[in-house]
C-alpha cells in the first residue's frame, strides 16, 4: 500500500515553450501477470489554458483488478514459498485528480487535490506548488508541499479503519543546457505516520524442533520517512532525427530500503508522422530491515514477508509507436514486459524466497491537442 | 565540442547589440518560407513602413500576434504598411502546422541559421520591430498582448503619416 | 553502490547532454518537440507509474498527484 502524494507535477514547464492551448485524451492499460493478477485501467485526462494566466489539469481513472494476490508465505514444504489462499476476486479502484495553476509573470502557483477509493482503502490528498522561471525560462525552480490522508480497511475485517497521514516536500530544478538538451532534477522528502500493515498478508513458519507452527500477521512500523531523488535528461540529435531520454531515481527510506531505477529510451522519428521508441527500465531494491519470509525466534514486533519489501531486481523492456495526424490527433501504442527476480538484483544478494514475477502490459492512448 | 565552437564563432562574428529604437534596420536578407530560392532583402522595403516580426509555432503569444498582424496588414497595406514574418521553427513542418490554423497573407521568411535573429539580437519571442519609411527602427515590441496590438496600431498610423 | 556510482552517473549524464551552450530566446524549437518533454502524456504516465509502484517499494520523486493505491 503506497501513498503517492498529491504533489503537483514538477515538470509543469515540461516542454520548454510548447504552444498548445489544451489537450484531452483517453488511455487504456491492460496488464497481466503470469498466473496471478490482471488489470484493466482506462484513464481519461485533460489540460486546458484559460484566459492566458490559468491552467487546469484533471484526470480520472478506474482500475479493474481480477485475480489473486499471494497472501501467505509458508515454509511447510521446507522452504518459504508464496501461497494463494483466497479465491480469485474482482476489485475496483477509482482515482481522480485536479490541479489549477495561476501564472503571475515568471511565477506560478498551483493547488491540487486527488482522491483514490476502493473497497478497503480511501485516500485524499492536497498539494501546493510554486514555480519560478529564471533567465528567460532557461532555469525553472519548483517547490511543493503535499498532504495525504489515507484510511486502510479490510474486506475480511470490517472493523478495520486505520488512518495514515503523509506529508511530502518537493524541490526541483529544470535547466535548459543547450538548444538540444534539457535536464531536470528533483528531490522529494516524505514523512508518514499511521497504519502500514497489510491486513491480508500472513507468515506461517514451521520449525524442525517444534510441533506447532507460528502464524504471524504482517506488522510494519507506524511511520515511514523516505527520500526520492529523480533526475531526467532529454537530448535531441538532429542528424539522427532522434531523442535520447534517460531517467534515474534513487530512493531510500527508514525501513532500510535502498532502490535505484534507471530508464533509458530512444525516440526515433520515422518521417513527419511516426515515431518509434524502444526503452529499457532497470530496477534494483534492497530489503527492508524487518522483511523475513520466515518468523524468527523470538518473534519480533515488526515483521513482513511481503516480497515487495525484499531484495530483488527488475528488468522491463518496452516499445512505443506514436502516430501524429492533422488537426492534433495523436495515437500511441506501447507494449512492455516486466520480469522481477532475485537474480536481477544489482550486486547479488536477492532474497531467497523471492518468487519471480513475469508480466506483460499494453497501453493504447488517443489524444487530441488544440 | 560543436557547441563550444559555435559559441566562439558567435562571439567572434561580432553579433549586433540588441536593436533599439533609433537604430537603422539591419541590412539582412533571408529566403522565403514557401519559395526557398527567392531571397528577400529587408532593405527592399524602403519607402514603406515595415513591421519585422519574429515568430514560431512554439511561441505561445504568437497565436495572438499573428492574427493581429494579419488584420493590421490588411487594414493598412494600401496606405504603405508592409509586414515580414521571420520564422524561428527548426522544421518547416512545424511552421506549416501553425499556418494551417493561422493563415497570413504577408511574406514569411525562414531563418534556420539564425542569421536574421542574431542581426537583430532578438531578446524575446515574439519580437517585433516597426521601421519608418527611411529605414530607421522606431518602436520595438517584446512579447505580445492585446495592449501591444492597440499600441502598435497607433504607432503604425503615426509612421504612415510621415514622409519617406 | 554509493558515492562512486553517483559520480559515474553524473559523468555519463554530462557526456550525453553534450555540454552546455548558450541558448537564445529564439532557439527553443528543438526543446519544444514532444519527445523533449520531461513527462509522457498524463494518461500514460499515470497508468505506467502505478504498474511499477504496485510491485516495488520505491515511490515518488516527481510523480503526478496522489491518492495512494491500496495495492495488494
Amino acid at each position: 500500500m503506497q501513498a503517492a502524494l498529491a504533489l503537483p507535477i514538477l515538470a509543469v514547464c515540461a516542454k520548454a515553450g510548447a504552444a498548445e492551448v489544451g489537450e484531452i485524451g483517453i488511455s487504456t492499460l491492460g496488464y497481466k501477470e503470469r498466473g496471478l493478477m490482471r488489470v484493466i485501467e482506462p484513464v481519461l485526462w485533460g489540460r486546458a489554458q484559460i484566459a492566458d494566466v490559468w491552467e487546469v489539469q484533471a484526470s480520472a481513472a478506474v482500475d479493474i483488478i481480477t485475480g489473486a494476490s499471494p497472501e501467505l508465505v509458508t515454509n511447510a514444504s521446507g522452504r518459504p514459498v508464496q501461497s494463494i489462499t483466497g479465491a480469485s476476486v474482482v476489485d475496483h479502484r477509482t482515482t481522480g485528480d485536479l490541479k489549477v495553476t495561476r501564472r503571475f509573470g515568471d511565477f506560478a502557483l498551483s493547488a491540487s487535490h486527488a482522491q483514490s477509493s476502493e473497497e478497503d482503502y480511501h485516500s485524499k490528498a492536497y498539494g501546493l506548488e510554486g514555480r519560478v522561471d529564471l533567465d528567460q525560462k532557461l532555469t525553472t525552480l519548483t517547490a511543493g508541499f503535499g498532504h495525504s490522508d489515507d484510511h486502510v480497511g479490510s474486506s475480511i475485517d470490517p472493523t478495520l479503519d486505520a488512518p495514515r497521514r503523509t506529508n511530502e516536500y518537493l524541490f526541483g530544478v529544470t535547466q535548459v543546457l543547450s538548444p538540444l538538451a534539457v535536464v531536470q532534477s528533483s528531490l522529494a522528502v516524505s514523512r508518514g505516520k499511521g497504519w502500514y500493515n497489510d491486513p491480508y498478508k500472513l507468515t506461517l513458519t514451521f520449525y524442525p524442533d517444534q510441533g506447532l507452527p507460528v502464524l504471524a500477521s504482517d506488522r510494519r512500523p507506524d511511520h515511514r520517512d523516505s527520500v526520492s531523488w529523480l533526475t531526467r535528461l532529454r537530448r535531441h540529435f538532429p542528424q539522427a532525427n532522434g531523442t535520447l531520454q534517460a531517467d534515474y531515481r534513487y530512493f531510500r527510506d527508514d525501513w532500510g530500503i535502498r532502490a535505484h531505477t534507471l530508464e533509458v529510451a530512444w525516440q526515433q522519428d520515422l518521417g513527419e508522422r511516426f515515431a518509434v521508441r524502444p526503452a529499457l527500465r532497470y530496477y534494483t531494491q534492497g530489503a527492508a530491515g524487518f522483511y523475513s519470509p520466515v518468523v524468527p525466534r523470538p518473534q519480533p514486533e515488526i515483521l513482513s514477508s511481503d516480497q515487495r519489501l525484499g531484495a530483488f531486481g527488475g528488468l522491463s523492456p518496452s516499445l512505443r509507436v506514436t502516430a501524429r495526424f492533422e488537426g492534433g490527433l495523436v495515437v500511441e501504442a506501447t507494449a512492455g514486459y516486466v520480469v522481477d527476480a532475485r537474480s536481477l538484483r544489482l550486486g547479488g544478494g536477492g532474497s531467497e524466497a523471492f518468487e519471480t514475477l513475469r508480466a506483460a502490459y499494453g497501453l493504447v492512448s488517443v489524444s487530441h491537442t488544440f | 565540442m560543436r557547441a563550444l565552437a559555435a559559441s566562439i564563432l558567435f562571439a567572434l562574428s561580432g553579433a549586433a547589440a540588441a536593436v533599439q529604437p533609433g537604430d537603422p534596420l539591419p541590412a539582412v536578407s533571408a529566403r522565403e518560407l514557401e519559395a526557398p530560392a527567392a531571397p528577400l532583402a529587408l532593405g527592399s522595403f524602403r519607402g514603406s513602413v515595415v513591421y519585422v516580426d519574429f515568430w514560431a509555432s512554439w511561441c505561445v503569444p504568437c497565436r495572438v500576434s499573428m492574427p493581429a498582424l494579419e488584420r493590421m496588414y490588411r487594414k493598412y497595406r494600401g496606405l504603405g504598411l508592409r509586414v515580414v514574418g521571420v520564422n524561428k521553427d527548426v522544421a518547416h513542418a512545424d511552421a506549416e502546422r501553425f499556418l494551417k490554423r493561422v493563415a497570413v497573407s504577408f511574406p514569411l521568411v525562414a531563418d534556420g541559421d539564425d542569421a536574421v535573429a542574431r542581426a537583430f539580437d532578438v531578446q524575446a519571442m515574439p519580437s517585433g520591430y516597426l521601421v519608418d519609411r527611411r529605414g530607421v527602427v522606431r518602436y520595438v515590441h517584446r512579447g505580445f498582448t492585446d495592449e501591444t496590438a492597440a499600441a502598435l496600431a497607433a504607432e503604425i498610423e503615426i509612421l504612415l503619416k510621415e514622409g519617406g | 553502490m554509493r558515492i562512486g556510482a553517483a559520480w559515474i552517473l553524473a559523468a555519463v549524464a554530462a557526456l550525453l547532454a553534450g555540454g552546455c551552450a548558450p541558448v537564445a530566446p529564439y532557439q527553443r524549437g528543438y526543446l519544444a518537440r514532444p519527445d523533449m518533454a520531461l513527462e509522457e502524456n498524463a494518461g500514460t504516465a499515470k497508468a505506467l507509474e502505478k504498474t511499477f509502484a504496485a510491485k516495488e517499494a520505491a515511490s515518488g520523486g516527481a510523480s503526478v498527484g496522489g491518492g495512494g493505491c491500496g495495492c495488494n
